[in-house]
């Protein structure tokens, strides 16, 4: 299953990408900017993904509540979402609107400022500290990830906060902020833009030609380098008492970043202990010992720096001490070299066949090529990022493991019941 | 000459170009299974979804939980084969796979791309028609869900809409989690999943779907040969429903302390799922919650700030399903949020739409159609619903012309006849110290523990 499409840019420094795929008459719109959660400032934590909720309230042309209107009337779903990374905004249309699609993401990027209030912005910030409520303090060890980024990374690197922010920053977050921000970060060569689906290209480029062109380039934007250095630098632990029935295990391993080699092997190994129940964790502490509710693996990839992170529920009554020798014992198999070539061609299949699954989507082929496009500069891997895991070696697995799921490399984070 | 661009003026739209719901075919085997088939080449994939006609409302009385462990086990051995070999075997093809009791049928199902389709399509017909329930295998997975209720208390969205379930339903199934309770799974013994397995999973009394890269003639070969022998069986009865729908307001806050939101869950009984007024009463639930323009999430959201999302829906099930109203709440303002919903419920019924909000969400619900039907698992769900819910072959091919044919005044109509203000029942989850004296102003309020114990 290839995937064509057609790359180039506009004068102002607009990376556009093109797909054509005609089978439903549908059309994929999406656009990454190149700004996310690592772009905040130290006390400002959560702005990033403040401002994405601004982009939703209108631009110049378009008055307040009109861009979800205008969009959900004629039969389209949109979203935006913001990472450590980047900013996407996407919507899927019913092909004949895509012109009003085009013309709504241009407004935006060309014509923010002017519709711009403090009413606005103070009721999004509600929105938003009630999305923190729902997604991390009224959940069950939901402040289990932002501990794990706090013990990661040190204070002054900017995967050390979560996405969402605090409290307090939120509170602190001003208008004049929004427009800094705005003016930094969002212009046509800090973005990409893909549009996927039911179109003809050339007609399509005369119409991002038309809508986009003329927004001007952007000035003055930081050129922030991040530098990570903290792998093995010794264990740290820490135990949370939180309001559950359940024990439950976090330990996060420093890996490299997002698209090397060794973390497309990382990311494999975290397959091999925990895609599906025939994988290791399920396998051993789940089905066979029973000493685990549920058991997982899986790598959180960042540009920068990535962790892989497992998380492990005892059964009750179960020590946390007991569960904890169990996954070692795991994780010592994988460092020793113990893992079989039937389970590597599983992974790879599981994988493999994920990336075929997701080809069915165009909205999921369109934010994979913006992915590949933003982070990479090359949409093309796309086609090609399987083969990165297809060539995988057993010795290259170990040495992975062995490189990297260390004691001295790692962050432990425990839940223990309030009432124990 | 350059072309001036008029920046205040959105595009037109084009033409639009059709979109037609795949097509399906369906037949019945000897054994009087029934067959449908969506045949789709765009990409190399089949998905496979067996319906059996049976639920938990299939369950005995004080043995609620029944049809959810029969589902959860059936992945988990046959004569042929244990757990190890059946999740070796799925995964190592890349298959996905897995078997699940919802509210109206028990559901076995994989998605493998097509070369490995006969080899997992042989591993599926093995568990259909010879799982075997292990002991140990049982044990472990009562034992598992056993735990996973202990859980239940502490997750504030999980325990708000189990207590608006026992709120609204009574004695009646739907009153208890598909997966009942501690004290009725305790009485589950592996003889009555047998007994369960062997009455209800049953050629006759199942329909299966093919979705993507596969012909007729294929499904056809594989259907005979895997499944030819499987015994016809009996349809599954299920019994009227009987109980008392709770005729006026009550409120029952179930106290979560130190809970940094309020879970609101709020509503009343909804309608069948062959209901004549179907297609009315989902275009007035789209309004007044279903969509982010809804009135609720524009005014809970929007408006006020209270939540990061409210949305309302008419569940579709077997029997008559909830009519439900949900967000999370900002604890201080929980009072004035509900004062809100009750304002929009009323306002739907005493006023008809304006043209613009009606156009707005006719427009949604026709033009949103093929873009929620892109995969195969998508149009396997639609199938199946077709098929457990007993709704016409032609039910979503003439979707958009019934909704197009609505207006305003069928709009009222439905909310006059489904909407019930008077009859809503209520339930928050939260901090009580924080939200009782607020919600005893406009309530008699029931406080309940974790545990759904009455408090003092």
């Amino acid at each position: 299953m290839h995937i064509d499409f057609e790359q180039y840019y506009l004068n102002n420094g607009l990376r556009v990408i093109l797909h054509e795929d005609r089978k439903a008459p549908v059309v994929a719109i999406n656009i990454w900017y190149n700004v996310g959660s690592k772009h905040e400032e130290i006390g400002r934590t959560g702005f990033a993904h403040l401002f994405e909720h601004m982009m939703f309230q209108g631009s110049q042309h378009v008055p307040p509540d009109m861009h979800f209107q205008m969009i959900q009337s004629a039969g389209g779903t949109l979203n935006g979402s913001t990472f450590f990374d980047r900013t996407n905004f996407f919507e899927m249309l019913p092909s004949h609107f895509l012109e009003m699609g085009l013309w709504l993401e241009a407004d935006r990027m060309g014509f923010f400022l002017p519709a711009l209030n403090q009413d606005k912005f103070d009721r999004q910030r509600e929105v938003v500290k009630n999305e923190r409520r729902q997604r991390v303090d009224n959940v069950p060890y939901g402040t289990w990830f932002e501990k794990m980024l706090e013990r990661a990374y040190p204070a002054d690197f900017p995967y050390h906060w979560p996405v969402i922010g605090y409290m307090e920053d939120l509170d602190k977050a001003i208008l004049e902020d929004v427009k800094q921000f705005f003016k930094m970060y969002y212009a046509p060569d800090n973005a990409s833009l893909v549009v996927a689906g039911d179109i003809t290209i050339e007609k399509t480029k005369k119409m991002i030609e038309r809508y986009f062109a003329s927004i001007p380039k952007g000035h003055n934007r930081p050129q922030k380098t991040f530098r990570f250095d903290g792998f093995n630098l010794g264990e740290k632990t820490t135990k949370v008492k939180d309001n559950v029935q359940l024990p439950r295990l976090y330990i996060g391993y420093h890996i490299p970043g997002f698209g090397r080699q060794q973390t497309y092997r990382a990311d494999l190994l975290s397959d091999i202990l925990s895609n599906g129940h025939s994988a290791r964790l399920y396998r051993s502490l789940v089905y066979q010992k029973q000493l685990a509710q549920d058991a997982q693996a899986f790598i959180l990839p960042l540009k920068e720096t990535s962790l892989f992170l497992l998380v492990v529920t005892a059964k009750p009554d179960i020590s946390l001490d007991v569960l904890h020798e169990e996954v070692q014992r795991e994780i010592d198999q994988l460092r020793q070299g113990n893992i079989n070539d039937h389970e590597i061609q599983r992974a790879k299949n599981q994988i493999e066949a994920q990336k075929l699954r997701e080809k069915q989507s165009v909205t999921s082929k369109a934010d994979n090529l913006n992915l590949y496009a933003v982070y990479f500069d090359n949409p093309a891997l796309i086609n090609s990022e399987f083969k990165f895991y297809e060539s995988i070696t057993k010795k290259e697995l170990q040495k992975t493991a062995e490189d990297f799921l260390s004691i001295d490399n790692r962050i432990v984070l425990t839940f223990i019941p309030q009432n124990h | 000459m350059r072309e001036t661009l008029n920046r205040a003026q959105p595009p037109a739209p084009e033409k639009p170009r059709p979109f037609h719901f795949p097509s399906f075919d369906r037949f019945t085997m000897d054994n009087n299974l029934q067959i449908l088939v969506a045949h789709n080449t765009d990409i190399p994939i089949v998905d496979v979804h067996l319906c059996i006609h049976c639920s938990p409302l299939c369950d005995p009385a004080d043995k609620e939980g029944l049809a959810f462990l029969m589902a959860e086990l059936l992945t988990e051995g046959t004569g042929n084969r244990n757990s190890e070999a059946i999740s070796n075997a799925f995964e190592f093809l890349g298959a996905q796979y897995g078997s699940f009791a919802d509210w109206n049928a028990v559901h076995v199902q994989f998605n493998v791309s097509t070369r490995h389709l006969a080899e997992a399509f042989e591993v599926f017909a093995d568990l259909v028609q010879h799982s075997t329930f292990p002991i140990e295998d049982f044990k472990r997975i009562k034992k598992e869900t056993l735990i996973d209720r202990l859980r239940v208390s502490d997750n504030p969205a999980k325990l708000a809409g189990e207590g608006f379930a026992q709120a609204l339903y009574n004695n009646y199934r739907y009153s208890l989690p598909r997966e009942g309770t501690r004290e009725t799974l305790e009485r589950i013994s592996i003889e009555d999943v047998r007994a369960f397995y062997a009455q209800n999973m049953t050629a006759k009394n199942a329909t299966l779907i093919f979705a993507g890269d596969i012909t007729k003639e294929k499904v056809l070969a594989l259907s005979e040969k895997y499944l030819g022998n499987w015994p016809e069986g009996d349809k599954a009865q299920v019994a009227p429903m009987h109980f008392d729908i709770p005729m006026r307001n009550e409120l029952y806050l179930i106290h979560k302390p130190g809970a940094a939101q309020t879970e609101l869950r709020m509503g009343h009984l909804g309608i069948d799922a062959t209901n004549a007024h179907k297609h009315a009463v989902s275009l007035m639930n789209e309004i007044l919650g279903g969509y982010f323009l809804s009135r609720i999430n524009m005014n809970l959201r929007e408006e006020h700030g209270y939540t990061y999302g409210a949305h309302s829906y008419f569940a579709s099930r077997k029997r008559t399903g909830p009519f439900v109203i949900a967000a999370a709440i900002e604890s201080r303002f929980i009072a004035e949020a509900i004062r809100e919903v009750f304002k929009e419920v009323n306002a739907l019924r005493e006023r008809p739409v304006d043209t613009e909000t009606l156009q707005n969400a006719k427009g949604y619900l026709m033009g949103v159609f093929p873009i929620v039907f892109e995969t195969v698992d998508q149009i396997a769900m639609a199938l199946s619903n077709i098929t457990v819910l007993d709704l016409p072959d032609d039910y979503y091919q003439t979707y958009r012309d019934k909704i197009a044919a609505l207006g305003a005044h069928d709009i009222q109509q439905a909310a006059q006849k489904y909407l019930h203000p008077g009859q809503m029942q209520i339930v928050v989850v939260g901090d009580r110290t924080e939200i009782e004296a607020k919600l005893k102003k406009d309530f008699n309020v029931h406080v309940l523990d974790v545990n759904g114990i009455a408090i003092e």
